[in-house]
């Protein structure tokens, strides 16, 4: 089952590898779509974590994919017309958000093991 | 745990999970491929650019060659012309003088040194003051100025030869004499009295008394009995101006 996200996640590769983007190659865009990439991969995370602590929500995360993709790419153009480089604050709060998430995913990971470890020895 | 609810809770995150991910392939590799492609056409003008300079510097050169091919070519002609009359004999002679003056020709004689070289050990201070630890367009001016006010007659700032049109300019990081980029240490050579030119390149309160206050190893001035200053390399194109024609009387 855990095959499935990784087989859609190569499919999306795939697809995006043959199918050319949306907006022709511009030298800002680029990066836009960097920070709303990274800002997907830190719903996706926080989504696999929620899924790991039983109190995964679709529409909290379909909601959280979307805006904060949309919110982190926004902050980046905005920033771009202004003069700041707004697309930093996304980029180190979903960093760390990522981080943070990951560690909760690794624990949950260590002790399911070590559970499902006793569970088998238990019996034999 | 019954495996009932296990496999509600995972299927409920299943088909999100999976669209985020085929999403963040998309998004992921749109941003590299057009990361990419905006590399690619970066290093393209860069090389473009680095071609055009390279080409420009071998006609700068094949012209330089040509300048002086020509000019020998004109020396030539003129020696072969005098040596006919005592008239063409006085003529030849003048010429002479003006084209050492010109900078047209390789002069040799007694004369200075001066070198200018950035400090090798600029004090780490604030940057405005490290400013003052290398050598400027505006030292190298003011050296060429006191020069010729003490009496050289021909001067060349790192073997280019001064003329009455040389200039002197800052162009960032480096100093560019009548267009050529020079770079730290200076060599001005000049050809005149040696021993005036020396004092008045160690006048106190004179132009390099301040550069030696700083740093005393940032300025030498080396006495040279024999200086040799080949003629200048540049064009000589006068476009605008016309010698006035005196009326006969």
């Amino acid at each position: 089952m855990i095959l499935i996200p990784i087989l859609a996640l190569i499919l999306g590769i795939v697809v995006a590898w043959w199918v050319q983007a949306p907006i022709t190659v511009n030298a800002s865009f680029g990066s836009y779509l960097s920070v709303a990439a990274l800002a997907g991969l830190d719903t996706l995370i926080g989504g696999i974590r929620s899924a790991m602590d039983r109190n995964f929500d679709p529409k909290i995360f379909v909601s959280g994919f979307a805006v904060n993709a949309i919110t982190a790419s926004g902050l980046a153009y905005c920033g771009d017309q202004v003069g700041i480089d707004l697309f930093l604050a996304a980029v180190v709060v979903l960093g760390g958000r990522i981080f943070t998430n990951l560690s909760i995913i690794r624990r949950h990971l260590i002790t399911g093991a070590e559970m499902k470890k006793l569970g088998e020895e238990a019996p034999g | 745990m019954n495996p009932a609810q296990i496999t509600k809770t995972s299927n409920q995150w299943l088909i999100p999970i999976s669209v985020a991910c085929a999403l963040l392939g998309v998004l992921a590799t749109w941003a590299y491929k057009i990361e990419i492609a905006n590399k690619d056409s970066g290093g393209g003008r860069a090389t473009l650019a680095t071609q055009i300079i390279k080409s420009e510097r071998q006609f700068n050169k094949e012209q330089r060659e040509e300048i002086i091919d020509l000019r020998n070519k004109l020396n030539e002609l003129e020696n072969a012309s005098t040596s006919k009359s005592k008239m063409t004999q006085v003529l030849s002679d003048e010429l002479k003088s003006i084209k050492v003056m010109a900078g047209l020709v390789d002069v040799e004689g007694p004369g200075i040194t001066v070198l200018l070289q950035d400090s090798p050990h600029p004090p780490a201070t604030a940057p405005e003051l490290r400013e003052r630890y290398i050598i400027h367009d505006n030292d190298i001016l003011q050296v060429i100025n006191e020069l010729h006010a003490s009496g050289a007659e021909v001067i060349a700032v790192n073997g280019h030869r001064a003329t009455s049109l040389s200039s002197v300019r800052c162009v960032g990081p480096v100093v560019h004499f009548d267009g050529i980029p020079l770079s730290s240490p200076f060599r001005i050579e000049a050809i005149g009295e040696p021993e005036t030119l020396r004092s008045a390149m160690n006048l106190n309160g004179g132009v390099l008394s301040n550069i030696r206050q700083l740093d005393p190893k940032m300025v030498d001035v080396i006495l040279e009995p024999h200086l040799k200053i080949a003629a200048y390399g540049g064009t000589t194109k006068i476009q605008y101006a016309k010698p006035i024609e005196k009326p006969k009387q």
